[in-house]
């Protein structure tokens, strides 16, 4: 009742006067015969089936995601655990056989790198049937011996 | 004659009595908890399920109630979430939902008197109002005019600000109000 004085001066302050005539004298909806009484004892006699009830919508739902969710984390792992290209050892090759697949495929390389990377090291990769016997004076007479030059250098196709 | 909270507390916390404690407490506290129900959904149908739910959680869990707050509150609690979350599964479905008019029969009884007349009718008037209110503001709405609960048992009920909850109040109020204007 103390709170039904309230509610009636807070409608009053709000100028709602239909609402502050109308309180307390609405009529509640009358329920079914015996319905309290039998609604307890179907609760009382099924709260574990009740309990065990889950939408079929719900469940569908949820396992499209789950599914969808294990889909793509498998995706994401495989693509990123791949390695790009085997794992070799490269002290288990020869020399023989790395110059061999670098001759094999000279235009994968990048020339000035190999370059800078040879004489860096201060080595000078050679092909293995290169003759060693062969004196360094005698190749740069054969270098600068001008007869030695092709007449139409110009006008050769190297590539 | 309703029996006392604590009293009802005590028989349901004896295995021995749980059933008979849980049918008095449907008798004290079902009818006022089906008509704030039915005030936020469309049908009967729709009340019944809301109810039916709302007593099945409250028998699993009423050995855990803490009666740190009252059992009205905790009850009017689960009802009114549930029926929140009713009205959210419709929306979601998008189910044809008929709203209440005036031409709703009453379940039960028929009214004979002028007063009983009039009562349904501003009943039908309200329910026409309320229907066009967003489902909390309706549940606040119910709450505070229908079972005259005091903000601060709304904001349990609610668990949000008594300011928010008037706030929402007065909004409901002004809407209701226009509606019977018209």
């Amino acid at each position: 009742m103390e709170e039904r004085k309230k509610i009636q001066a807070e409608l009053a302050q709000l100028q709602s006067e239909q609402l502050r005539r109308w309180q307390a004298q609405a009529a509640p909806r009358a329920l079914p015969e015996n319905y309290l009484e039998d609604l307890a004892g179907r609760v009382i006699a099924a709260p574990a089936a009740k309990r065990l009830r889950l939408p079929q919508r719900t469940f569908w739902a949820l396992a499209a995601s789950v599914a969808f969710l294990l889909a793509a984390s498998w995706l994401v792992f495989r693509d990123s655990n791949t390695p790009v290209q085997p794992q070799v050892d490269l002290t288990q090759l020869s020399d023989e056989a790395i110059l061999l697949y670098v001759n094999n495929n000279i235009d994968e390389f990048d020339l000035a790198l190999l370059t800078e990377g040879s004489t860096t090291t201060g080595t000078v990769v050679l092909p293995s049937n290169w003759d060693s016997t062969i004196s360094s004076e005698a190749i740069e007479n054969y270098l600068e011996a001008e007869e030695n030059w092709p007449a139409d250098m110009e006008d050769q196709v190297f590539f | 004659m309703c029996m006392k909270d604590n009293e009802i507390l005590t028989l349901v916390a004896d295995p021995a009595q749980r059933e008979r404690g849980f049918r008095l407490l449907v008798q004290c506290y079902g009818d006022r908890l089906y008509q704030h129900i039915r005030r936020l959904v469309s049908t009967h149908e729709d009340a019944n399920d809301v109810l039916q739910n709302t007593l099945v959680k409250t028998f699993r869990h009423i050995g855990n109630f803490q009666a740190q707050s009252q059992l009205y509150t905790w009850l009017f609690r689960i009802a009114t979430n549930e029926a929140l979350s009713h009205l959210n599964q419709q929306k979601r479905r998008r189910a044809f939902v008929v709203l209440n008019d005036e031409t709703e029969t009453i379940r039960g009884s028929a009214a004979h008197s002028t007063q009983e007349l009039e009562g349904e009718y501003i009943r039908q008037k309200l329910e026409q109002a309320m229907a066009k209110l967003p489902p909390k503001q309706k549940a606040i709405f119910s709450l505070r005019y229908f079972e005259e609960k005091s903000y601060a048992e709304m904001s349990a009920i609610f668990t949000t600000s008594e300011g928010a909850l008037k706030a929402s109040y007065h909004h409901a109020v002004k809407k209701i109000e226009a509606f019977l204007r018209t």
